[in-house]
């Protein structure tokens, strides 16, 4: 029986700065029963999915049957019902997800309580999740004593509590230590199978593969990939006549825009074009001084940082290297940005050291980082803090001003790394009429233009389709062997790892 | 219960207990949106109660202040027992009074003057008559039958024992009347029984034992039932109910056929009915308005508690939760938190309610049963914590904008606001309308300037701070990010600055709109009482100069100078209409310098005592006390003299002798003083004749002739033999003969004709200063004014809207007072002597009680500062300015919390914003300098935008709520105070406030070791 079966979901979302689609004519079937999880970089709409699942978001165009019902047409109502009744959502925040002021009883109690079941029956059932999750003693405390694995195997048990025909888990281990991601990827598994709940399970983290009876990989809100349990991964072809190669492939293959098909042993076979160059990562026309000079912009010794009880980095010593792209990968939470906001001097390190150009950041104060920064570091964030009312060239103005940089010089600058990232002809527009994907261009463009000896970069693709991600990871690279600038990059799309020139990889999950 | 409604039930009660969790575990957060809610409850409540204490005290003052005699409801029955005048009609009486007031009814009997045993009485009884009468001698009388009917003596004489056919009065003691009112005034009781001065009043003390006597059981009687009246017995909103009941009292009664009357103050009890409604709407006006304040001030607060229920709402949406669940979730939650606020703000209402009517003295409990322990007083109560709970909801789950059009529902919102505004502006004075019935626009009229200037800030500020910061270029660079993050959120920007001058510009308004009520009674107490006090002919009709001279009124304490003024009153010709009712006022030379008078018309002072003319006279001899003279033909007409006394009185003399030589002696008061006139007039006699034949229709004969009049001359020499003196009225003019003259005359009734000096004013209209609409009756600058007994014409010099003491409705003419009285005693000698002494100066304590002291006791005396006094001691004044002073502490308190909560804001709202800012290379000392700059610069917006909007609110409320503190008409009308000094003071107190609210959060702001991440950011 099929659980799950969408059929071209197109997913827009309308703002004031323009349309920007989710999901762009996926499909996708779940048979009940089967766990599946949806792997992709960010914004590749697997959130989107999730919440077109639960009828939190309508459709744009498409089916979305869930156990044979419409979901995407329901009425606010019947969505509240379905999802009461039939869902149970699993989420990355945990503290977002669990009531700070409910104690872990109510909490697994609260959906049933929302359905009208009598409370010894729904108390019953919170009391056999709690102690089948080993946390039967954490009862009556508040979600805030006990620790995030802890916290986030009550949201399992919260979200399966009413017996859930299907289990929505967004990054469920997001916020956890490889050990607990691993613990709360085994309960799921385990609470489902006993349930026979259908589950769909998003992440970055390869580890949740391991539960899962299939894997599919989207990208620019399409499946492109899916992974079976045999190991065997399959490119999926859609029924509208056109098939995405992962680029990785296509690369090695020697593909370059275009590709003839031939039938091939009952199959088609692609052959790239003749003459065809393969898709080079990008070198830099010249290399700037700095580019000769391929030594450390920034090294890490030993540095461990944790929040609370949570170690993000655990005695991290790296070192990063003029005139190179570096890109730092893991999953989420795997301490990516904390890593950039201690090279950032943003976040000092509970032990061990940072130097930057050869200067150590434990030395100095709040104020003397900042003056610091504002000489050495660029660092563009995932939340850049661009003014939707100034231009692009004015946003980055403005930011180079605190530079101590003059206006016209920088807005010569700004003209030409917004040139860089494919946004000349966006130069003089307001950002608040700019895409989201546009507007992180300008962020990575401001941060380019300030010429630092090192740039920081937090998920630059998060945003953007796969051709301005390829754009972005190409002017990285060009900006990187160009200027000589060490750019550090915090991401987990391949796209930006194959144009690294080195990569880092954070949080790998115990074998 | 089926079980789909069990069902249902456990559904709705699972948002509600999620709710009660979470209102238990963030006491914290949620106690800054109670205290809000609270603040704004006592404050509506409290004013609420303070206006009704208030009204309260209005009320026992007026009744305080009647005369004991008609502080009291009084139905009198008069006739016989044939007409129904019978003992029977008591319990018909009895429930009739019952019915207005359930105080303890006083019966009494007035019997006509009767003759028993040869003495003439006059026979009386009040039931319980110990109360009304204080013993001298003997005792109470204890029974009154037809055997034997004891009575007291209140006056006059008789003999113990009075018996006649079936009557027997023994008098066992002796007495007088300790009140009024039982029988009311004195003359009551004359009228009822005749002389009583004359006839000795005999008190039994039984209405009904009286009546029963056989010798009265026909007679004529006057029988009362008296409800006194405590001052605390009449609540306000029981005046009407009262009226109304005496009013069918009254129809219900008359049909018996029997002569009833029945009194109550009712012209009092209505006008302190309807100044304390109306200084109530004020304060409720102003009460409502801060309260409405503190509710936008509950919106800012509301953010405290925005972020974890929102986030709450999407947990439990994600769960399934209906839309009924979730506003049941939100609805519990904002009304958990608003309950204890308007629990607590009706506590504080009862206390300060209670402690306001202890202070008053009036009763704790009833006024507090009046006001706020009533229901719709929890009514209030309910429907404020429902309005506080949704404003709180519309914070937490804002509406999505509505847009009709290019058009916001602000905007829509801001033209009706405009739209009433105007329309309020539209309409002529609101006294009635604040009195009797409330105008809606004008009690919403702070709201409307408030809401409009809110949506002002909030449509035209964001604009131009995306402009100024797009030009920010040239700024250092803490200007240059204050201006751009400022940009950033121009809508919340905007809140601010909207909230800043809502707030503030109510503490302005209140701050000056209580300075110009104060001002107000001070222009009132000036305007009733020009100088430190006021002595006029009173009761007695003494003028003031005869009970004193001038010199002893300006020896009184704390007075520089004693001013004569004439007021006489005259009427103006109207072409059409009926005349208008003019005071003539004659200020002594330089006497307008020394008065407050607020119209004071510049340069026309000077005008009015250029060419002053003074009363010119013929010198008597010094040591004359005899004057004569000879007259021919003798005895045909009265011939007097009008002698002017050196004290500047007048005395006329009487001319008078056997034959053609008449002579009078000179009145002490006179010698040494001035011959004014010579009076012919007709002989009494004829003159009575000619009025006769008038009367009858017949019509006057008349009298003509000549009359030759020798030099006239004194004791001690000549006096003058008339060359030089001018005719007035029916004589013609003089020519010379021998050492005198000889003039015709033609007498007719009892005019006369003068013979006096030529005076300066003769032939030339004398300067005045009007009012506007005795000049609109001038012909050009000249008017002509009808005193009694002549006309006078007079040049208009002068226009001012008003002038002291002269009530508003009447006009006036101001005129030198020397030159007035020239002008009207040359021809009428002793027509224009000073009526009032106007005593200038610095007046002091003890000015009331000297003036209240002989020789001044004879006049009428009315004191500066006792007016202001009487004027600040008004309950109603009092409140309203306690009131105003409340919202202007509260507002100015709201625009610096509101500060320090915008402020506060930046530092953690923005905490993204900072992060970048820092993370791009700005020191954090450069944005705690950006986030000081930008709070400043929306506190200037705000000291700049409140300041208007207060003097805005002031002009409008002064010009259209024309009522004085003590919410009656003034007189003068208000006028806005220019308080300079006062908004000066208070923007110094907002100016440092809210350096305070802009130092305090951001002294240890950014200071941590690192900057804080953004949530997303993590890990």
């Amino acid at each position: 029986m099929t659980a799950v079966d969408v059929r071209d979901l197109f997913r827009v979302h309308r703002t004031e700065e323009g349309d920007a689609a989710a999901l762009q004519g996926l499909t996708l079937q779940v048979a009940a029963g089967e766990i599946v999880t949806v792997l992709g970089p960010s914004g590749s709409g697997k959130s989107t999915l999730l919440r077109s699942l639960a009828a939190l978001e309508p459709p744009s165009a498409g089916v979305v049957l869930v156990f044979g019902r419409d979901v995407g047409r329901m009425a606010a109502q019947e969505a509240s019902r379905y999802r009461a009744a039939e869902v149970g959502i699993v989420d990355q925040h945990y503290d977002r997800a669990l009531s700070p002021d409910l104690s872990c009883e109510q909490i697994v109690a609260l959906q049933p309580a929302l359905l009208g079941i009598p409370e010894r029956e729904r108390h019953a059932r919170a009391g056999e999740l709690l102690a089948r999750v080993g946390l039967a003693g954490a009862a009556g405390s508040r979600p805030d004593r006990l620790s995030g694995g802890e916290r986030q195997r009550v949201a399992v048990c919260a979200a399966l509590a009413h017996r859930p025909r299907l289990l929505l888990a967004d990054e469920p281990s997001g916020e956890l230590d490889a050990a607990s991601a691993a613990g709360v990827y085994a309960l799921i598994r385990e609470l489902a199978h006993e349930a026979g709940t259908t589950v769909v399970l998003v992440s970055h983290d390869p580890g949740s593969v391991e539960i899962a009876d299939r894997a599919v990989r989207i990208r620019d809100g399409r499946v492109a990939e899916e992974v079976r349990r045999d190991g065997r991964e399959w490119a999926v072809i859609g029924h509208g006549g056109w098939v995405r190669i992962p680029p990785a492939m296509l690369v090695e293959g020697g593909f370059a825009d275009h590709a003839r098909i031939e039938r091939d042993d009952g199959g088609l076979a692609l052959r790239p074009e003749a003459g065809g160059a393969p898709a080079a990562p990008a070198q830099p026309a010249t290399a700037g001084p700095a580019a000769a000079d391929a030594g450390e912009a920034a090294r890490l010794r030993g540095v461990s940082v944790s929040f609370g009880s949570r170690m993000v980095l655990d005695s991290l010593t790296a070192g990063f290297r003029s005139a190179r792209l570096t890109v730092v990968s893991g999953r989420s939470g795997s301490g990516k940005s904390t890593l950039l906001a201690v090279l950032a001097g943003l976040q000092p390190p509970d032990s061990g050291t940072a130097e930057v150009i050869g200067q150590p950041l434990a030395g100095l104060d709040r104020s003397a980082l900042a003056a610091f920064r504002a000489q050495s570091v660029a660092f563009a964030g995932q939340q850049p803090g661009l003014s939707g009312f100034l231009t692009a060239t004015e946003n980055i103005v403005v930011a180079l001003a605190v530079r101590g940089i003059a206006d016209g010089e920088a807005g010569r600058r700004a003209a030409i790394e917004l040139r860089r990232l494919g946004l000349d002809h966006r130069a003089g527009q307001l950002v608040e009429r700019l895409s989201a994907g546009e507007r992180q261009r300008v962020a990575i463009a401001r941060a380019l233009a300030a010429g630092a000896p090192l740039v920081l970069v937090d998920e630059p693709t998060s945003r953007l389709d796969q051709a301005s991600a390829e754009l972005v990871a190409a002017a990285l690279a060009g900006a990187a062997a160009e200027t000589g600038a060490a750019i550090v990059c915090a991401t987990h799309d391949p796209l930006l790892i194959g144009r690294a020139g080195e990569v880092l990889e954070l949080g790998q999950l115990p074998d | 219960m089926s079980t789909s409604l069990r069902t249902e039930a456990r559904r709705l009660a699972a948002p509600i207990r999620v709710a009660r969790a979470r209102v238990a575990a963030r006491r914290g957060p949620a106690a800054l949106v109670a205290v809000s809610v609270a603040v704004a409850a006592a404050l509506l409540l409290g004013v609420q109660g303070g206006a009704s204490a208030a009204s309260q005290q209005t009320v026992s003052r007026t009744i305080a202040a009647l005369a004991p005699e008609a502080r009291a409801i009084r139905l009198v029955a008069v006739g016989t027992p044939g007409s129904g005048a019978g003992a029977d009609l008591d319990p018909r009486a009895t429930a009739a009074l019952h019915r207005l007031t359930p105080a303890p009814l006083v019966r009494t009997a007035l019997l006509p003057l009767s003759r028993i045993g040869g003495t003439t009485i006059s026979p009386a009884a009040i039931d319980a008559v110990g109360r009304w009468v204080t013993l001298r001698s003997g005792r109470l009388p204890e029974r009154c039958d037809p055997q034997l009917c004891e009575v007291i003596r209140v006056a006059g004489e008789t003999p113990k024992q009075l018996a006649g056919p079936g009557i027997r009065l023994q008098v066992v003691g002796e007495g007088v009347l300790s009140s009024a009112l039982p029988f009311g005034s004195a003359d009551n009781v004359g009228a009822s029984a005749g002389n009583r001065k004359t006839a000795p009043l005999l008190l039994a003390g039984d209405v009904a034992g009286l009546l029963s006597i056989p010798a009265f059981s026909s007679a004529y009687r006057t029988l009362g039932w008296v409800a006194p009246l405590q001052p605390d017995s009449i609540r306000p909103w029981q005046i009407a109910g009262l009226l109304e009941r005496s009013a069918e009292a009254q129809s219900s009664l008359a049909a018996t056929g029997v002569d009833f009357r029945l009194t109550a103050p009712e012209r009092q009890l209505v006008a302190a009915r309807s100044a304390s409604t109306a200084a109530e709407r004020r304060l409720q006006l102003v009460g409502g308005e801060a309260a409405a304040l503190l509710l936008a001030f509950l919106l800012l607060t509301a953010f405290t508690i925005r972020r974890g229920l929102t986030a709450e709402w999407e947990r439990l949406e994600r769960r399934g939760a209906r839309r009924s669940q979730l506003w049941l979730f939100a609805l519990t939650e904002s009304a958990a938190v608003t309950l204890p606020g308007v629990a607590v703000g009706w506590l504080l209402a009862v206390v300060s309610t209670a402690v306001i009517a202890h202070w008053a003295s009036l009763p704790v409990r009833a006024t507090l049963s009046d006001s706020l322990l009533t229901w719709p007083a929890a009514g209030l109560a309910l429907a404020g914590w429902a309005i506080a709970t949704l404003v709180l909801l519309a914070a937490l789950r804002p509406p999505a904008v509505v847009r009709v059009g290019p058009l916001q529902a602000a905007d829509l919102l801001a033209a009706g606001a405009l739209a009433a505004l105007l329309l309020a502006a539209g309409r002529s004075s609101s006294t009635a309308a604040l009195a009797a019935e409330p105008d809606p626009l004008l009690a919403m009229l702070p709201v409307l300037v408030a809401l409009l200037a809110a949506l002002l800030i909030g449509r035209l500020l964001p604009p131009l701070l995306r402009l100024a910061g797009r030009r920010s270029g040239g700024l250092p660079l803490a200007g240059r990010l204050a201006v751009i993050t400022l940009a950033r959120a121009p809508g919340r920007a905007a809140a601010a600055a909207a909230f800043l001058v809502v707030s503030l510009g109510l503490a302005l308004f209140a701050a000056s709109y209580r300075q110009t009520l104060v001002q107000g009674q001070r222009d009132q107490a000036d305007f009733a009482v020009p100088v430190a006090a006021i002595a006029s002919s009173g009761a007695r009709l003494v003028p003031p100069l005869e009970a004193a001279p001038a010199a002893r009124f300006a020896a009184l304490p704390g007075i520089g100078q004693a001013l004569p003024v004439d007021r006489i009153p005259a009427t103006a010709p109207s072409s059409g209409g009926p005349p208008a009712a003019v005071d003539v006022i004659g200020v002594p030379p330089g006497g307008l310098d020394s008065i407050s008078w607020r119209e004071r018309p510049t340069g026309a002072q000077g005008d009015l005592s250029a060419g002053q003319a003074r009363l010119r006279g013929v010198p008597l001899p010094a040591g004359a006390r005899r004057l004569s003279m000879r007259v021919q033909p003798a005895g045909r007409v009265d011939v007097s003299l009008s002698l002017r006394t050196p004290a500047g009185g007048f005395v006329s003399v009487s001319l008078t002798g056997p034959a053609a030589e008449l002579a009078a002696p000179i009145p002490a008061a006179a010698q040494g003083g001035q011959l004014i006139a010579l009076r012919v007039t007709r002989r009494a006699a004829g003159a009575l004749s000619d009025e006769h034949q008038g009367a009858e229709g017949s019509g006057s004969t008349g009298q003509a002739g000549a009359l030759r009049l020798g030099p006239l001359r004194s004791d001690a020499g000549s006096v003058t033999g008339w060359q030089g003196f001018v005719a007035r009225g029916v004589l013609a003019s003089p020519r010379a003969a021998g050492g005198g003259v000889v003039v015709r005359y033609a007498l007719v009734g009892g005019t006369g004709g003068v013979l006096r000096p030529a005076q300066a004013t003769d032939g030339r209209p004398i300067p005045v200063i009007v009012s506007p609409d005795l000049a609109g009756r001038a012909a050009g600058d000249l008017v002509q004014l009808s005193l009694p007994g002549r006309q006078l014409a007079a040049r208009i010099v002068g226009v001012a809207e008003r002038f002291p003491t002269v009530p508003a409705g009447r006009g006036f003419a101001v005129a030198d007072g020397t030159t007035l009285e020239t002008a009207l005693n040359a021809d009428a000698p002793g027509t224009a002597v000073p009526s009032e002494v106007w005593l200038a100066g610095a007046g002091g304590d003890g000015l009331g009680r000297a003036l209240r002291a002989p020789p001044f006791d004879v006049l009428d005396v009315r004191v500066h500062d006792e007016e202001l006094r009487r004027l600040e001691a008004d309950p109603l004044a009092r409140g309203a300015e306690i009131t105003l002073l409340a919202a202007a502490a509260l507002g100015m308190a709201l625009a610096i919390g509101g500060l320090l909560l915008t402020t506060q804001g930046g530092v953690t709202d923005e905490r993204s914003t900072l992060y970048d800012l820092e993370a791009q290379g700005v020191a954090p000392a450069t944005l705690r300098r950006q986030i000081r700059l930008r709070s400043a610069l929306v506190a200037v917006l705000g000291a700049i935008g409140g300041l208007a909007m207060g003097l805005v609110l002031a002009h409008f409320t002064v010009q259209l709520v024309t009522i004085s503190a003590g919410a009656e008409p003034p007189d003068p009308p208000l006028r806005g105070a220019g308080a300079t000094l006062l908004l000066a003071a208070m923007l110094a107190v907002y100016a440092a406030g809210s350096a305070v609210a802009v130092l305090l959060p951001t002294a240890r702001a950014l200071r941590e070791p690192a900057p804080l991440r953004p949530t997303g950011d993590l890990p």
